[in-house]
This record gives C-alpha cells, structure tokens and sequence, in this order.
C-alpha cells in the first residue's frame, strides 16, 4: 500500500456488526446446537419414509404380493422376531413395512393441513393487520369463535359436514384439521404485520405510491414469515397426533388406509394380547412429532434476537 | 497536575466473535484527577463506550477479553481484583450514568425505591432515613415535586427527568468519579443544556472527577477540561480542551472539527470527510485514518505512535505532526 | 413573495385519537399538527426544526398521506394533495418523495440495493429491465456510490451509505420535491456532512426543492433558504434563514439557539445561556392561550388566555409570541 490514497474506498464499506444477515445468523446459532442436528435427523429420517419407504423396507414389496405389504395370514400377530422385527399384525402383515409405509398418509395429512392453516393464516392475518378497521375486527373476532370451540368437537363437525356417502377420503381429514388450526396463525401473523407495517421501508415502498399487493406480497411478507415458519414447524408435530387422534376415536381417515392413527386405533382394541401393535406406530408418531417440535423450538430460539 | 485518582495504562480490549477478533479498544492510557473533566471523542464504533466499560466491569466476558493494560484506583489494581473488593469501589467510588435512561432504570420498580435502594443497600439506611435522602437528592438534581416523583415508574417520567433520576442513582453514594457515557445524546438540545448545567454544578460542589463520553464537539467544549479523541480503537490525539479546539493536531481531528455544522460563522460549503471509517475486525496495518486522511503519504503505512507536541500535555499520533504541516483550522 | 410555491400547506390539522380508555373515544384526542402553514418553493428548501414529539414527522407524513390528514389542504401544482382519489395520488407521489431518518429501518433488508432503487420504475412501470439497470447505475453514481454494488443487500453498506442508497430512491422518478424527516440526524458528524452536502450539490444539479425537517438547528442552517421552528404542533416562528439565525424573535428559538453548544470553549465560556426550565408539555393537554407559556421567562397573564397569532411583529418576518423582542444573536456580537 505505497499508494493508500487509491484503495476503493467503497470496498472497506462493509462495517462488521452489519455484516450479517437474519438467515446466515440464525445458521450460526443453529449449527452449533446438537438438538437442531437430532430433530433435523428425525425430520429427514421420516420425511425419507414417507417419501421412498422402498428404501427403509426392503426387498421392497413385489407383484406377487399385491397388498404390497408382505402379509401371511398364518403368521398373523406373531411378536417382534428377528424375520419380523415388529412382529406382524392380525392380517399377518410384517409389522415393520406396515409401520414404515404409514408414514406416508401421516405425514401427508400433516404437511397439506399445515399448509391450508399457513395459507388460510396468512392470507387472512395480512388482511386484518394490514387494512385493519372493521376487515380485521371480523377476522378477528372469527378466529377468536373458532378458538372458543373445543378442537375434537369442531374436527367431528366439519367431518360430518364433509363426509357423503362414499365415505371420507383422506382429504377430508386434512382439510378438517386444516380449517381448525388457522385462527392461531392468523393471531400470530397479524401481530407481526402490525410491526413489520410501521417499518420506514414499508412507508417508503407507500410513498412511492406501490400498490396494496406489492407492499404485503414484497415488503412485509419475506419480514414477517419466520414466527410464522416456526409455528407451523411446531404445529406439524401436533397436527400428527391429531390425524392419530381422530383415527383412534373412529372419525379419522378411512379405515383401509395406512396411517399410524388407524394402526393404533386397531391396536387399541388388543392392547391385552398384542402390546406391539400399538407399540410400534406409537414410537413413530412420537418420535416425528418431536422432530418437529424441537426443530420448530430450535429455530425460534435462532430467529429470536433475544437469544443471539 | 495533582495525584490521579483512576489511571489507565496500555488498555486493550477484543471482542471474539465469529467474524474474527474485533479489537475494539487498542493501548489506550489515560489518568483522571479530582476535579477534573476529561471528554473521550470519536466517531460511533470507536471504542468510546468499550473503555469506560472496561473500567467499571461492565462488559460481556465472553465475547470481550481484555488483551492487556492496567486500570487502577487509587493504589487498587482493577483488573483482575477480587469481586469483594471491586464491589466497593465501583459503584460507590465510580459510578456511571448511560445514554438511554429507560434501559438503565428498572420499569416495574418506582423511581424513588430505586434511589433509595443505593443507601439500603450500601449504607444500611432504615427505610425512611433512605427515603428521605432520596427526596433530599431527588429535589438536588432538579426533579420537581420530589415527593409525588419519588412513588412514580420509570414509564411516567419524561426523557430529561429519567436522566436526572439516573444521575441520582449514580451520586447517592457521592462517587470519587463519574463516568457518563452520552448523557444527553437521547435528549433536545433544550433538555441537554440543563443535564450538562447540572453535571457541572454538582462537580463544582463535590470535586468529582467526571469522564464524558460524546460525539458532539459542542458539548464537550463546553465543559471539558482535556480531550481524548479515538478513532477505530485507538487513541488518536489527547490534549487540553482548549488547545486543542484552537489547533487540533491529527488529521482526523481537523477534519471532525471542520465537518460540524455551526449556527454561527460563515455559510460555507460544509467540510467532509470522505469514505467510512474501516472495519475493526480487519484494521489496516498502518494508520487507521490513512484510508480517509487527505494528508496520506507513503509513512502511513507504518502504524504511528502517539507523539507529543507543543509545549503543553498534548499528543497525537500522525507521522506529521510536529512537522509543519497543514493549516490550523 | 411572487413565486408561485411548489408545495402549500395551509391549515394542517392531524389528531391521533388517544389510545388506553377504558371507554374507546373517551380521551380527547392528541392534536401532534394543530393548524401549520408551510410553503416550499420551487428549487429551494424549508427546514423545520423543533424538539422531539413536536409534530415533525406527522407534519410530513400527512403531507405524503402516509397518514390521512384530519383538516387542512396541500396544494401541490396547483392541486389540494388531500383531494385526491386513488389513482392521481399514485400520479403524485411520482413528484413528492420522502428520505426517512433511520438508514437501517428504511431499506428492506431483503431487497437487493438494485431492486430496492429500481422499484420506483417497477411501480410506476415503463422502463424496461435493462434501462432500469442502466439507471440504478446512474442513480447509484449520482449519490456517490459504487455502481458496482447494485447487487449488495444494504447490511453490507455503512450508515451513510444506507443513506445515500435511500436518496438514490427517492430520486429515481425525478421528484419535484423530497421531503427528508431527519435525514442526517442518525449519522456521525463527519458523515453527516457528506450527507448535506450531497443534497445540496444534487438540488442545484436537479433544482429539486426540499422540506428538510431536522431537530439540530445547526444542520439546518447549512441547507435551509426559509427556515420554520415548530413547537408543541403549532410553527413558533417563520423566516428567512438569516431572519431566524440572525434575529431570532419568538422566545423559544431563541432558547433553542442558545442551547446549542458552540465547538468552541472560548466563545462558550463567554456566551449566556438560556436554559429552559421544565420538559414539553404533552400534545394531548396543551398549555392553555401560548403553548410556550410553561417554559417561557416571559410570559404574563395575557399568555395565559389569549393565544399569539403567527404574524409580523414588524422584525420582517411572522412571529407567534405577545412579547416579541429581537435577540440579538451570537454570530453577530
Ligand atoms: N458485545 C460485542 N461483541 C462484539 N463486538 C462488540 C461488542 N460490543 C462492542 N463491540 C464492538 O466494539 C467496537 C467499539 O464499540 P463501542 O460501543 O465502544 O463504540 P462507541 O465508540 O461507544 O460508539 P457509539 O458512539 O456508537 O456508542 C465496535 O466496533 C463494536 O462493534
Ligand atoms: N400513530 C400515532 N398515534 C398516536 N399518537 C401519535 C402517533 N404518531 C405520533 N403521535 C404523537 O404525535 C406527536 C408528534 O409526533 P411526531 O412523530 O410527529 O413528532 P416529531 O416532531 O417527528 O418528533 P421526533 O423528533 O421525536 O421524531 C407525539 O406526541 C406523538 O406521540
Ligand atoms: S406569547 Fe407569552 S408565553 Fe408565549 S412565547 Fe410570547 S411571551 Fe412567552
Ligand atoms: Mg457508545
Ligand atoms: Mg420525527
């Protein structure tokens, strides 16, 4: 440096403590933490299973076995053993694939009623928070309806009301579930709105003469996500349990799909006989729900300033 | 100059964070007597407040490590001392008073309670002796109607009477020395002139000696006595107040002094300093200035030490002074 | 004046009803802006000063409709901006931008400083995506900044520089006024220079006017044509800058005047201070006839009951006070 009088005084402009950016911090934090990296283990290790259970289950199911899930009536509710690790069921299905493939509906019922609670949540908070007045005392005082109503009593609801003749479909569970869980992301959003909406770059972007869309939609939107991402990340864990809980009470899915809460609604009828049946899907269902809780724990604690 | 009653000597201090080692304060020396006020300067992100909290234990260990230095009271070295022994002295003998009144004072306590808790505490005053030393010291700093005042929160008093609350929080123990780091930079010019009346007052009634930490030339010509200018963590220039404002001496120094707006003098275009101030994780090797300074030469490179001029206690640290270089500003 | 003015707000009234009741609609509402007046002309600036909660901003921010305004018109070009409808306020604020004081809040951390500064074009459509580059460039160079660093998010830039990308926004449509809420008060000294000076130099480029609202008097002497001092929601005194620095007349500029701390021992020491006893009143309970009559050495009983009308006082300038009395001014001893 003989000559300091030209550095590009623009390249030493990046000042340190604001060198960083919300993402990369809370990355920071996150890596060094051991229970981000046990639930990120039990996420992927079930959203693998729900995903390719050919690769958990193996040799996978073939066409002489159109059930697709090794089943034997002989060998029906045997115990856990070395050939059928978790035993085998009343139809004489090996327990392990039946448990593993369960997953799927499980966990698809969880993550589509998720989304329609985010969704729905989202959509209705940036209305209320955003144009306020008698808009937001409507959705409001809704949401607040919705919470006064105990959840079992509303999902046997909205499940009556959806269910026809032909039965209900998986995707009345999830929409079921969905519709019930949307007034906490609504409260939730809205608040954050309501503080990412006085921001400068929100009256600058209004300023501007930026339409209503763009300034939710751009500005507040991408500032005001994450309490919302870490929510759901919690709620996922619950609304497993529920779909497993709705199933055991005889109101969840249909009875012939594959799900841990039929399993353990089943299972519930011969907990005496055979322990393993509810044993099994139990400890799944428990061991994803905690995945997502403590992923969602984990990623409030990095998202929140408090704890930096 | 009489005896000291705090000296600094060699001070450094670093922040470990994750973006590397953040040197926030480097060989920073400097002594306080009674009586006297000594102005620290510099730009935001100097070291300002690091310094004073270094002196009275306030900073976050980790991530701050003090690298090196002494800090001593009196005969009693700070650094390192046993916390039975820091516990009187600071507080009691030093105290200090922050720029942000309501973060400083607890929200769900009454203000009286929170002075009167010094003299409980420290003292073992009965609850109304404290009580009426409070009011006493309340009435002192300029809070009307002390007794109605003494039972309120924090919440339901207004910016200037926070500060002064403050204050007599930080003189119910009448403190040997005072360090207020920006006690008035949250405040309107009219609430600063009485805050910055009201330290000078109390220090001709006690002989305190008082640390004040600001960015703003104004204040500090008002009041101080001798002038330590910082820039990224290091010392750039000490002197007394009123040599220095006549002549200031490094570079940086000048340019700050010509770069303040006035409200009298002649409207000329406003002096600037160009570029920004560099990256304390990453400090250059040579002078930290040497990136914005218009004197810059080839020495620059070379980091340079604090130097004394003039005839007086003055020093700076630039490879051009004592050279007749620059004109006086 | 024969200049037509660019901006006229006349009468502006804001009221914020007050929150905390227990029956909603109870507390009489807080008045921050009761009855401003406040003229821009074309290609120069206006500096309103005056303390903390004195109504500065909402001054501004009704201005822009940020916030609707309760009374009062704003002509602009010959339009009240209060009259509006949807689609010709959009038109406006092509003309009208506005420089927030905080340049960490006021650009959107998840914005690139090319989407941030090209959003203006964005909203108001035409250019095309590679004239919207080439023009973020210009602007980006104008301000004094790195063209180069179009691609950076602003936590990569300093405060200052934050600043500047918040100007080069506020000129992308080529406004006919920008309206700066305390544009340099959260930056250092020696930046804040680079930052006033930049607005001048880009005023007599651009003949762009400015309503330049500030707390530091001194800041505002260095940009200001006309200068107003706000106090308690009502302007305590309008002139020229020279009429306000040099013949401070309404009691409360010149406290305010005094308190500001010369960068000079010397002169300190010989000046007089006056230093004002008490804190503002709230907005919500105003003092009753001058609203400076708590704080004023000067105020009588007529003070008290009758409240001063903003006029002349024969000093060449309008003046709100019973008692108007020229100080004589430091600058001139
Ligand atoms: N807890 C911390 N961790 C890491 N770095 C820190 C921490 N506290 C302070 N620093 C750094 O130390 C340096 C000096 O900070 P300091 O607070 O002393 O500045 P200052 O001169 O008081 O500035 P200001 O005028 O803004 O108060 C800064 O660069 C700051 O980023
Ligand atoms: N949305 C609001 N609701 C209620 N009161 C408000 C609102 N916005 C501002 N006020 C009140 O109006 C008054 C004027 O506020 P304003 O922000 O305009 O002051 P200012 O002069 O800009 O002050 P500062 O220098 O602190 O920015 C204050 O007393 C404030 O509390
Ligand atoms: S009108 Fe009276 S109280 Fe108000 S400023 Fe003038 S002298 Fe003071
Ligand atoms: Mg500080
Ligand atoms: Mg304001």
């Amino acid at each position: 440096m003989t000559e300091p009088k030209t550095v590009d005084l623009e390249a030493v402009a990046a000042i340190d403590p604001a060198r960083r950016t919300f993402w990369g911090d809370a990355w920071r934090i996150l890596r060094r933490r051991w229970l981000f990296w046990v639930s990120l283990f039990l996420i992927v290790t079930f959203v693998g299973m729900a995903i390719v259970p050919g690769l958990y289950v193996w040799p996978s199911p073939g066409p002489d076995d159109p059930s697709g899930l090794y089943c034997f009536l002989a060998d029906a509710r045997q115990g856990p053993s070395s050939e059928h690790w978790f035993g085998t069921d009343v139809q004489g299905c090996d327990y392990y694939a039946q448990v593993t493939y369960g997953a799927r509906v499980s966990l698809v019922v969880a993550l589509f009623a998720t989304m329609i609670t985010v969704v729905v949540g989202i959509v209705l908070g940036s209305l209320a928070g955003y144009y306020g007045g008698a808009l937001d005392s409507v959705i409001s005082r809704t949401a607040d309806g919705f919470f006064a109503l105990p959840y079992l009593v509303g999902a046997i609801i909205v499940l009556s009301a959806l269910t026809t003749q032909e039965g209900r479909e998986i995707w009345h569970v999830t929409v079921a579930i969905g519709f019930l869980g949307w007034p906490s992301v609504v409260r939730l959003y809205r608040s954050t709105v309501l503080q990412v909406k006085g921001l400068e770059y929100v009256q600058a972007a209004k300023a501007l003469g930026a339409g209503d869309g763009r300034i939710i939609f751009r500005h507040i939107l991408p500032n005001a996500i994450a309490p919302t991402l870490v929510y759901s990340t919690i709620s996922m864990g619950g609304i497993i349990s529920v779909e497993a809980t709705l199933s055991f009470l005889g109101i969840g899915l249909p009875i012939d799909s594959i799900s841990w809460g039929n399993m353990i609604s089943e299972a519930g009828t011969r907990i005496q006989q055979s322990p393993h049946l509810l044993f099994f899907p139990s400890a799944y269902l428990i061991f994803a729900s905690l995945g997502f809780v403590l992923m969602g724990e984990q990623l409030r604690e990095a998202f929140d300033p408090r704890f930096r | 100059m009489a005896v000291p009653l705090l000296v600094v000597e060699d001070l450094s201090v670093e922040f470990h964070t994750d973006e590397g080692i953040v040197k926030a304060v480097s060989n920073m020396s400097w002594e306080l007597a009674a009586g006297e006020t000594m102005a620290i300067l510099g730009e935001s992100g100097s070291g300002k407040s690091v310094s004073v909290q270094a002196v009275m234990g306030l900073l976050p260990m980790p991530p701050a490590v003090i690298a090196g230095g002494s800090i001593r009271y009196g005969d009693t070295e700070l650094i390192g001392s046993e916390p039975s022994v820091l516990r009187n002295i600071r507080g009691p003998e030093i105290a200090m008073i922050f720029q942000d009144p309501l973060s400083a004072l607890n929200p769900v306590y009454r203000v009286g309670w929170q002075i009167a808790e010094m003299f409980r505490m420290h003292e073992g005053a009965s609850r109304s002796e404290a009580r009426t030393r409070s009011i006493d010291l309340m009435q002192r700093v300029g809070i009307p109607n002390p007794e109605i005042r003494f039972r309120q929160y924090p919440h339901e008093f207004s910016g200037g009477m926070r500060q002064r609350a403050m204050i007599a929080m930080a003189l119910a123990l009448n403190p040997k020395v005072l360090i207020a780091d920006e006690p008035t930079t949250a405040l309107d010019v009219t609430v600063q002139a009485q805050i910055m009346d009201l330290l000078g007052q109390i220090q001709a009634d006690t002989n305190m000696g008082l640390i004040l930490i600001t960015h703003d030339l104004g204040v500090v010509a008002s009041v101080a006595d001798r002038v330590i200018v910082m820039y990224a963590g290091r010392t750039v220039e000490t002197g007394d107040a009123e040599s220095f404002y006549r002549r200031p001496a490094h570079p940086y120094s000048k340019g700050l002094m010509r770069s303040v707006p006035r409200i009298t003098g002649p409207l000329e275009r406003l002096h600037s300093i160009d570029g920004t101030p560099p990256s304390v994780v990453d400090l250059p090797a040579g002078c930290a200035f040497a990136t914005r300074c218009p004197e810059v030469h080839d020495r620059c490179t070379e980091r340079p030490a604090l130097i004394q001029i003039g005839d007086r206690t003055r020093t700076a640290a630039c490879h051009l002074v004592g050279e007749p270089v620059g004109e006086a500003v | 004046m024969t200049i037509e003015p660019l901006l006229d707000v006349r009468g502006l009234v804001k009221e914020f009803p007050q929150s905390g009741g227990i029956i909603p609609g109870r507390l009489s509402p807080i008045r921050a802006v009761s009855g401003v007046d406040v003229q821009v002309l074309p290609g120069q600036t206006h500096g309103l000063v005056g303390e903390s909660g004195c109504g500065k901003s909402t001054v501004a921010r009704t201005i822009l409709q940020l916030d609707k305004p309760t009374a009062g018109e704003a002509i602009f070009e010959g339009r009240d901006l209060f009259k509006l409808n949807k689609s010709d306020l959009r038109e406006a604020r092509k003309d009208i931008q506005i420089v927030f004081q905080d340049p960490f809040s006021s650009l959107n951390p998840r914005m690139t400083v090319q989407s941030i500064i090209e959003e203006p074009f964005v909203i108001h459509g035409g250019a095309h995506k590679s004239e919207r580059e080439a023009e973020v460039k210009r602007l980006l160079k104008q301000v004094g900044l790195n063209p180069e660093h179009a691609a950076r998010y602003p936590h990569q830039f300093s405060g200052g520089q934050r600043q500047r990308v918040g100007i080069a926004r506020a000129l992308a449509l080529q406004p006919k006024l920008i309206i700066a809420d305390e544009p340099v008060s959260a930056l250092d000294v020696s930046i804040q220079a680079q930052v006033v000076n930049l607005m001048r130099d880009l005023q007599r480029e651009l003949n762009v006017s400015y309503l330049f609202i500030a707390h530091d008097l001194a800041v505002v002497r260095h940009i200001s044509d006309v200068v107003s001092v706000m106090y308690l929601g009502k302007i305590v005194e309008t002139g020229s800058r020279d009429d306000i620095y040099e013949n401070p007349t309404h009691p409360y500029t010149q406290a305010l005047l005094s308190a500001v701390p010369e960068p000079d021992p010397i002169l300190e020491r010989m000046r007089e201070r006056r230093v004002l006893v008490g804190d503002l009143p709230s907005p919500a309970d105003p003092p009753s006839g001058c609203r400076f009559r708590t704080r004023c050495w000067k105020a009588t009983e007529l003070c008290a009951e009758e409240e001063p009308a903003l006029e002349d006082p024969g000093v060449g300038h309008s003046v709100a006070c019973h008692h108007p009395e020229v100080e004589v001014a430091i600058s001139s001893r």
